[in-house]
């Protein structure tokens, strides 16, 4: 139920909010609501945290009932140690995002924390969801709740972006769509049972011919492999990502940075992976290929940009780069880091987001060329604009650096090449965020700066920065701490990534031989030595 | 041939004939009554639903209470009574009531003949339901025409005084020719299936389907019979190359007319077809097979394109339902290639055709409200910050639209997945990455008059009309469409 909560909760809540009458609960109130709402939510994650039992990598709290037995398809819902961090990182983004937004949204509050937490349920619905099918639908239906938040609040390209980026999204996931079907139909004809439920479909053996260009485990893959790649965005489908990103609100661009684009590289992890191991090792290559081209031309293009909101978008097409990077290196440290690198950049590019928003609210420009020795003016904004560039550039200490760290030696373990160019990026990164950071905060002040009159950082806006500084140092001085929550998800998806199985978790003391009981396919004594090598 | 009726055919078309009396009713009571002055609308109106709620719950109670369901012939085999007659037949009578309140105080009907409109749409009715129980080619023909004959008149009834007779005789010139290609085909199947059967003259689908196999192997009149017969459905159901005159009609035709033009009427056309097919030619000859196939694609390729470029909302949803042709094509080639009586793609047609239809009945609904007289033709623009004004009509819009788009959660993206994934069943691999890059091209154009009642603001003034019951079906609608997936069970 817990897990259910954190899906319907938020849209109740969403519920709530959009219709309450407004004599009865003011304009003014709804974002003090919001506020509690999302804390709601997140306490609810932290008690999930501390129910997960790190020690198994079974499927944990799950809900499986039928929903439309005669398309097969079942509500299906579950937790492990790959997500579960992500869907602590969107409830932990929610409350922050809302405090945020307080003074960035004045127009048509209600439905903008409406579409915020239905935002909100359709993510985390689509991290926990276990079904194809369902999963399909969660995927899908942010996408108009986002749309809106780009249409409505956005800039003055609001309408392009937000078609760009509806329109280009759904192309990718209409092919995932076509995928599934097959799946199910091919399921069908091996068990007789037409079934969307991603555990059993774990379990399929699909057609493979090794040096074909397209054998059938190949197509299926790749019609995944679409919609999740323009999803992250990797390098030639990215076009959408700096549109959306600048003309979205600053509330819209932190969920859209921190938790949407995650949805992509969980696919890979969760779905496209291990559902298609042949057709992904056999693939690998260009996956990489795409990623390190992303990592270089991202950093490269961040480069000659001269408006920092449109910046930061690029550093995150040349950052999710890296993510496809470590996982495609299929080996359990590439995978680790990929895994910690979704977190690190929906903190630091979150947090990137919202400081840009802050300035942004003060002077209305987002010109680079604007501004010069805000540090002076600015002291503690300029503070928190420095910690976070470090960990968006890796700088040892901060978690950045723990995730490029892994990613990289995982991609120099699979093959040195890829690893060997995407230390490119990591110097192009650095150039280019400090370059940035040295004509905004540093050199001479700019005059028109001065007569602004600027004030420093508000109580509110250090609200949200302070959790994240904090969890950047936490993160990066202690990652075990957080690794060891997802360690035995990513070494079982790792090591047998090509037969891969998860089980459902019952019960703490003999979660291992309960969960073998599920499996009924294959012989207990096989499944218990595989799960000793493990 | 020696006809002998049995009280069992009377009592089975019984709904048939209720359905007649009661389309006389409002002209009785304006003759006989009245004075040749016409009562009021919302009397007129009561009695048409009354009168076809009664046909639909006779229906019920005969066929699915008394007759248990089972396969029944009337009148030596012409009508046909079984599942598939019962589903389409109550599906077609849902669309028909819920596309009658829109008649209430809408500018373009006229107040003076409302008593005679009512006359011809519930005869068009009637002929939709004998066309879907017919079990006879000519049989299906004359409830073809019942229907399109009524429909002809009833589009030249509007106020409007230019588009809808230009519309009305279009559609007369066309239909005339379709229904002629129609009857050619028919004489040409009749003609070949005499001389496999020594003279004897075969007219029921039930010994067609005997027949059939060994007519498309021997005979080459009988294909080509076959195929003009799909040409003569082909004009009623909106395929590519004979959809050209739907967005000229939809719009030229009063809005709550082409309501039920956009719903009843092509939903009961194709379910015709769908019986017609039901023959099992498509999967034994491959050449119709694949054109049909082929035809799907352009079908859709051309609804959606022609919607892309046009700025009046009514021409828009014209074209769509052109596109949405070209998905149920998709469907009914996949349906030829297993054929069968009553099977899995015949259901995915139906909950198809019953989302459509219900989707439809909202965005045409939201037209018929928002046009104030005759002449008006909603454009695009006048939408922008709808949702501003009136938040409930625009989010009703929206859950229809979203809905013919196919989007997830809604009921939509339920119905598009049935049917493609019942095609993909078929191995009809390309056909559905065709449908579904259309489907994204859909998106656009569903998702612009969304992005403007929502994007903008405005300060122009919106005319809504002021119905409880339009307003209650429309919602009622949006609100399928919205939590129709997860309720979706229970229609299975």
């Amino acid at each position: 139920m817990l897990l259910s909560a954190l899906i319907f909760l938020p849209l109740v809540f969403a519920g709530i909010i959009a219709l309450s009458p407004a004599d009865l609960i003011k304009d003014k109130i709804i974002q003090p609501l919001a506020l509690i709402f999302s804390g709601i939510l997140f306490a609810l994650s932290i008690l999930m945290l501390f129910k997960f039992d790190p020690s198994s990598a079974a499927i944990q709290f799950s809900e499986q009932v039928s929903w439309i037995p005669q398309l097969g398809i079942q509500y299906f819902i579950g937790v492990d140690g790959i997500s579960l961090w992500l869907v602590m990182l969107s409830n932990f983004l929610l409350p922050l995002v809302i405090i945020g937004s307080a003074k960035s949204v004045k127009t048509k509050i209600r439905s903008f924390y409406a579409a915020m937490f239905i935002l909100q349920a359709s993510m985390v619905g689509s991290f926990l969801a276990l079904d194809l099918i369902l999963f399909y639908i969660f995927f899908e239906s942010s996408l108009i709740p986002m749309a809106m938040l780009i249409g409505i609040w956005g800039g003055d390209k609001k309408i392009y972006a937000s078609f760009k980026f509806f329109i280009y999204t759904m192309l990718g996931s209409v092919f995932m769509l076509a995928s599934i079907i097959c799946l199910m139909l091919l399921n069908k004809s091996v068990t007789g049972v037409l079934s969307s439920n991603v555990l059993e479909l774990y379990r399929l053996d699909i057609a493979f011919i090794d040096g074909r260009l397209f054998s059938t485990q190949t197509i299926l893959f790749l019609g995944f492999a679409i919609a999740f790649a323009i999803k992250v965005p990797m390098f030639p489908v990215h076009t959408w990502l700096p549109d959306a990103h600048v003309q979205a609100p600053t509330p819209g661009s932190v969920i859209l940075a921190g938790v949407m684009l995650k949805m992509g590289t969980y696919g890979f992890m969760r779905f496209a992976i291990p559902l298609f191991p042949d057709a992904a090792t056999q693939l690998a290559w260009i996956f990489s290929f795409l990623a390190v081209i992303g990592i270089i031309y991202g950093a490269l293009v961040a480069m000659v940009q001269t408006d920092i909101k449109k910046l930061v978008a690029y550093s995150s097409v040349s950052h999710m780069g890296y993510i496809i990077l470590g996982l495609f290196a299929f080996n359990e440290i590439g995978m680790t880091g990929g895994l910690y690198q979704m977190l690190n950049h929906g903190l630091s590019t979150g947090a990137l987001f919202f400081l840009v928003g802050m300035i942004y609210d003060r002077t209305h420009t987002r010109e680079i060329s604007a501004y010069g020795g805000l540090a002076k003016i600015l002291p503690i904004y300029s503070i928190f604009f420095l910690v976070i560039t470090f960990s968006s550039i890796a700088v040892p200490m901060t978690n950045g650096f723990v995730g490029e760290f892994y990613i990289l030696m995982g991609a120099y373990l699979n093959n040195p090449l890829w690893g060997g160019l995407a230390v490119l990026g990591v110097i192009l990164g650095a150039t280019y965020m400090l370059w940035m950071i040295k004509k905004v905060f540093f050199g001479e002040e700019n005059p028109n700066l001065i007569s602004m009159k600027l004030t420093d950082l508000t109580i509110s806006e250090l609200f949200v920065l302070v959790p994240i500084v904090v969890l950047v140092f936490w993160m990066g001085l202690f990652p075990g701490q957080f690794l060891k929550y997802s360690e035995k998800s990513i070494s079982n998806l790792a090591k047998n990534k090509d037969n891969y199985q998860l089980a459902i978790y019952s019960g703490e003391t003999s979660s291992t031989l309960k969960s073998l009981l599920y499996k009924k396919g294959s012989t207990s004594k096989e499944l218990i030595s595989k799960e000793m090598n493990n | 041939m020696q006809s002998t009726f049995k009280f069992i055919d009377f009592l089975l078309v019984l709904p048939m004939i209720t359905l007649f009396v009661f389309s006389l009713v409002p002209i009785a009571i304006k003759v006989f009554i009245r004075g040749n002055e016409e009562a009021k609308a919302d009397v007129n109106i009561g009695v048409a639903v009354f009168g076809v709620f009664i046909s639909l719950v006779l229906m019920i109670l005969f066929h699915g209470r008394i007759f248990a369901g089972g396969t029944f012939f009337a009148f030596s085999q012409a009508l046909v009574f079984d599942s598939f007659t019962f589903l389409s037949s109550i599906l077609t009578y849902l669309l028909a009531i819920l596309a009658l309140p829109f008649l209430l105080n809408h500018p373009s009907v006229r107040r003076s003949q409302l008593s005679e409109f009512i006359f011809l749409y519930l005869n068009s009715l009637l002929g939709m339901i004998v066309m879907l129980s017919s079990n006879d080619l000519i049989v299906t023909f004359i409830g073809l025409e019942m229907m399109s004959l009524s429909l002809y008149m009833l589009i030249t009834m509007s106020r409007e005084p230019h588009h809808s007779k230009e519309a009305a005789v279009k559609y007369f010139v066309l239909g005339s020719v379709a229904s002629a290609i129609l009857l050619f085909g028919i004489s040409f199947i009749y003609g070949s299936a005499v001389i496999v059967s020594n003279g004897q003259i075969i007219t029921n689908y039930s010994a067609l389907v005997e027949v059939a196999s060994e007519l498309i192997a021997t005979d080459r009149l009988f294909l080509v019979g076959y195929a003009l017969v799909l040409i003569g459905f082909g004009f009623k159901i909106s395929m590519f190359p004979f959809h050209s005159w739907v967005p000229d009609v939809y719009q030229g035709a009063s809005t709550p007319l082409t309501l039920y033009m956009a719903t009843a009427v092509k939903v009961a056309s194709i379910l015709a077809l769908t019986r017609f097919l039901m023959l099992d030619v498509l999967g034994d000859s491959f050449p119709l097979s694949a054109t049909l196939q082929w035809v799907a694609v352009l079908t859709m390729l051309v609804g959606n394109m022609g919607a892309l470029a046009q700025t009046s909302l009514k021409r828009i949803f014209a074209y769509s339902s052109v596109a949405h042709s070209g998905y149920i094509l998709v469907s009914l080639v996949a349906l030829g290639s297993e054929g069968g009586p009553f099977n899995e793609n015949i259901k995915a047609l139906m909950i198809y055709l019953l989302g459509y239809g219900l989707f439809s009945v909202g965005t045409f609904g939201f037209l018929s409200f928002l046009e104030k007289s005759p002449e008006d033709d909603i454009q695009l623009d006048s939408l922008k910050g709808f949702f501003h004004k009136s938040p409930w009509i625009a989010l009703g819009l929206s859950f229809c639209l979203l809905g013919l788009a196919g989007i997830p959660p809604t009921l939509g993206f339920f119905t598009k997945f049935y049917i493609f994934s019942s095609a993909m069943n078929e191995g009809l691999y390309w056909l559905v990455t065709w449908a579904l890059i259309n489907s994204v091209i859909g998106v656009y154009y569903y998702l612009k008059p969304i992005a403007l009642m929502f994007f903008y603001s405005s300060d122009e003034d919106i005319y809504i009309a002021d119905n409880q019951f339009q307003k209650l079906i429309f919602l009622g609608v949006g609100f399928i469409s919205l939590l129709g997936g997860i309720f979706l069970p229970i229609f299975l």
